[in-house]
């Protein structure tokens, strides 16, 4: 991430040629060169090269065949998938369970972040921590299996509705239902663990700043709206930026153990119904080609938030 | 200075562009083997004088994608009984490779595949696809030698007309070893209704038989028990469950099904559906069927049925095992038994679950395999089907795992009923007929690992129905050509989630069924009549095999 430079700051320095700058630079960082030298081999191996692999969008990729043997299909995958009858009923999930999920999802580890920080006494403080941070830890498997009890027709919260008046039902059958069951899970899953990264901008807050603001009379909140916030601003777009860049990779897993027919009208999303699709024939092709387009909309996402960010709000991650 | 560094950041971008074309994909056949798929040595003169081959220099690779796999107890196959008693009962040196542990089958089937590296024989379920691999020439036609050199597997699939067609291509060629059940399908009929004797006994009724029955059954059971039917989602939704009494075919999931006129038809098109539907929709509004029944897993329902949530269920003979042990250990009087699927009041019967005893998974011998070892390979996959073969792969080596005691039956010592890990988990590391292989599962082996209640419950729900078991189903090796599954393609998921989902609007009542003439004509809309013309085409070809 950058920060803008002034203006007129890059013709001050002469350019010297691209071959000698390197090699300057090379010299003066050797061992910093030396240090970025597996992850380099590392994303090369395992995020550039295997990109060829996605040529079979474009194939009927067949195993036995290999990618090579395989025969050229064009656009095929790609219409098979947007012909799809319930095409925009599947784009419509995905944006609606990302966005949601953004929407609530978001903020809550930032206000965890907040509050914890408001606490002073430790002891309180770390437990606090510990617990919020334990669900994180427990396998997605066992927690949709704790979900898929708690709702069903005799279980806790069928008892919670008939304590307030309600009638027991399948809460996992009603459409309505869905998605504050996924997002509330998902916040209480996550809420801990997506904290840590704000608790650790909060550190870097100059503690001298409060120290003026409370000469000045501020109270607590104020200072928590005029200096907290601002010092953890650029965390909060950075992470904001990546998140709105995998807009369209929502809980695949957790959406498979949870919906069912009665849901699918509002849970089915793009790779649920490409794993249905995909697990009769092995397709591969088709998944590839879904895959490829998830990616170019996450990538125009990300470009997209990150001239946002850097035009509105000076930050930005490239 | 500078061009040298450029040019040598060029050549070196160039060159790793260069490499990442280098993809593994080569075409199998073409490291040691015979070209084509014919295979060859009909000239030769057969050295076969019986098991054990003595053929120990001869070594052949194995890989059982499923089903016969590694028992979790063994790491590598020396130490499975099973697998390294086979090689000694065949007189083969077999080296033998399984998916890793905890990998996805399919993958790691895939992965093989495309590894270009074919071992001589291998298993995994590629029935439908079988035409294919024969044109990728990845598998070998075995129609020439397959009479001379597995002589006890020719004589077993000629015993029927659909043994023989199931291990045919369209074309004819003869290509694999397949599963099968020596009792022609008895325990494909695992699925079925079961109840509470008890409860039955304690309100004075008799064993439901009709529809009507079970509307009182159902209707007394909620009164004096505030228990409703259950059954797990994944055992309730794809199966055919009662619709047979109405006449249909399917219930939740759609369903393809060859009706009287050997056609092929979409069960949840026709108007014996709608029948059916209106009268689950009724059970569902009086509440007589359990809520969660499209949700619910194995272990909830195993939790309703020792709770008492429930008396009257569907699901399989495994499970109902599970039942009748929790209810011994919690004292509560229940007794499970398996009972007749219904009819309707007229003594309408269509179809209950169950199929023709053959598997979908086929052993098959790769075009990797050398002219000289064919035969050895054919004769040690023919081992299973001779009679000493079938002892073999079903229960072990006599005097090891297993004995015959005085009525002449098999029964096991106590290496395998003492095992530390169960008996289930003990069967299968002495034998390798318990799921699916290249072998004839005897009927005895499935006695052996079942109760007495689960025995009898299967015997109910096979021998009372026999004849609608199977003639209904479609054969799973009915084989689609790439374009057949191309064209389906474009289909087959948009019926299948149109049709689940408003099955299950029609079952909770969020939809009438006086829409039902609308549901048909979307699904017309939606490319039903292309999928079920192709079906029909690949179901032709496979009765003219």
């Amino acid at each position: 991430m950058r920060k803008q430079p002034l203006a007129g700051a890059a013709a001050i320095s002469a350019r010297k040629p691209l071959g000698m700058r390197l090699s300057e630079d090379f010299k003066q960082n050797k061992y910093k060169y030396l240090m970025i030298l597996p992850v380099l081999i590392y994303l090369i191996v395992f995020a550039y090269k295997p990109m060829y692999g996605l040529v079979i969008a474009f194939k009927n990729y067949r195993p036995a065949l290999g990618i090579e043997g395989s025969p050229w299909v064009g656009f095929r995958q790609f219409r098979l998938f947007f012909n799809d009858v319930y095409f925009w009923r599947l784009l419509k999930n995905t944006f609606s369970i990302s966005l949601l999920s953004i929407l609530f999802g978001f903020p809550a580890p930032i206000i965890l972040a907040l509050l914890l920080n408001e606490i002073k006494n430790t002891a309180f403080k770390r437990t606090v921590q510990t617990i919020t941070y334990m669900p994180y830890f427990i396998s997605l498997v066992v927690v949709c299996g704790l979900i898929k009890t708690y709702a069903q027709s005799n279980g806790l919260m069928s008892q919670i509705a008939v304590q307030f008046g309600g009638q027991p039902q399948n809460f996992l059958m009603n459409p309505d239902c869905f998605y504050p069951i996924y997002i509330i899970s998902d916040i209480w899953q996550g809420i801990g663990w997506n904290s840590i990264i704000y608790l650790a901008a909060l550190t870097s807050i100059d503690q001298e700043q409060y120290e003026a603001a409370r000469i000045d009379g501020a109270g607590r909140f104020q200072q928590m709206w005029h200096i907290t916030l601002p010092g953890i601003l650029p965390t909060i777009i950075i992470l904001f930026i990546l998140r709105m860049g995998g807009i369209l990779n929502v809980g695949f897993e957790k959406i498979l153990l949870l919906y069912s027919e009665p849901t699918y009208t509002v849970a089915d999303v793009i790779s649920t119904y490409v794993y249905r699709k995909g697990i009769l024939n092995g397709a591969y092709s088709f998944g590839a080609a879904v895959g490829l387009f998830n990616s170019v909309v996450n990538v125009f996402f990300l470009a997209v938030f990150n001239r946002i960010g850097r035009k509105f709000a000076g930050m930005s991650l490239y | 200075m500078r061009k040298r560094i450029l040019a040598t950041i060029l050549t070196a971008a160039l060159l790793f562009a260069a490499f990442s074309g280098c993809a593994k994909g080569n075409s199998p056949g073409t490291s040691a083997a015979p070209t084509g798929s014919a295979e060859s040595g009909t000239g030769t003169a057969s050295t076969f004088s019986g098991y054990p081959m003595k053929k120990e220099d001869v070594k052949l690779k194995w890989y059982v994608g499923s089903g016969y796999g590694l028992n979790s107890a063994y790491a590598t196959a020396d130490e499975s009984p099973f697998h390294s008693g086979l090689e000694k009962q065949v007189g083969v040196d077999i080296e033998w490779s399984f998916p890793t542990a905890g990998t996805d089958e399919k993958q790691a089937f895939n992965v093989m595949l495309s590894s270009g590296d074919l071992p001589d024989i291998f298993f995994y379920y590629i029935m439908s696809d079988a035409q294919r691999y024969m044109d990728e020439k990845v598998i070998r036609d075995l129609s020439g030698s397959l009479e001379k050199n597995s002589p006890n597997y020719w004589a077993w699939i000629h015993t029927k007309p659909e043994y023989d067609r199931a291990v045919k291509t369209d074309a004819g060629q003869y290509y694999g070893y397949c599963f099968f059940r020596e009792d022609g399908g008895w325990n494909d009929s695992y699925q079925g209704p079961l109840i509470r004797e008890d409860w039955l006994k304690a309100l004075s009724l008799k064993e439901p038989k009709t529809v009507s029955d079970w509307d009182a059954v159902l209707k007394a059971f909620k009164e004096k028990y505030n228990a409703t039917f259950s059954s797990p989602a994944g055992r309730f939704k794809p199966s055919v469950f009662i619709a047979g009494a109405f006449g249909a075919y399917g219930n939740i999931n759609s369903s393809y099904y060859v009706d009287k006129n050997n056609k092929i038809q979409l069960a949840q098109a026709q108007p014996e559906w709608k029948a059916y539907m209106q009268q689950m929709s009724k059970w569902w509004k009086e509440g007589l069927i359990d809520q969660d029944i499209l949700t619910a897993e194995d272990s909830n329902v195993q939790t309703k049925a020792l709770n008492g949530k429930t008396g009257f269920a569907y699901t399989s003979m495994g499970q109902v095992s599970n039942w009748e042990k929790d209810a011994k250990d919690a004292k509560n009087g229940a007794e499970w038994a398996g009972i007749e699927y219904p009819t309707g009041d007229d003594g309408t019967l269509s179809a209950v679950f169950g199929g023709y005893g053959i598997g979908n998974g086929m052993t098959v011998i790769t075009t990797a395999c050398t002219d000289d070892k064919l035969e050895t390979a054919m004769r040690v996959l023919d081992y299973a089907y001779s009679k000493e073969g079938q002892l073999y792969w079903n229960f072990g080596k006599e005097g090891n795992s297993w004995e015959y005691n005085d009525k002449k039956e098999v029964e096991y010592l106590p290496l395998v009923t003492e095992d530390k890990d169960g008996l289930n988990n003990a069967i299968d590391k002495y034998g390798g007929a318990t799921w699916q292989g290249p072998c004839i599962q005897l009927t005895r082996l499935l006695h052996l690992k079942n109760t007495e209640t689960a025995i009898k419950a299967n015997d109910t729900w096979f021998y009372k129905h026999q004849d609608v078991t199977s003639k209904w189903t479609v054969p799973s090796s009915v084989t689609y050509t790439t374009e057949e599954s191309d064209k389906m393609d474009e289909y087959n998921s948009a019926i299948d989630t149109y049709v689940s989902e408003q099955a299950t609007k029609f079952l909770t009542g969020e939809e009438s069924l006086d829409s039902f003439d609308n549901f048909v004509s979307q699904l017309n809309s939606m490319g039903l009549p292309e999928v079920l013309k192709i079906r029909q085409a690949a179901y032709d070809r496979y009765l003219a095999r």
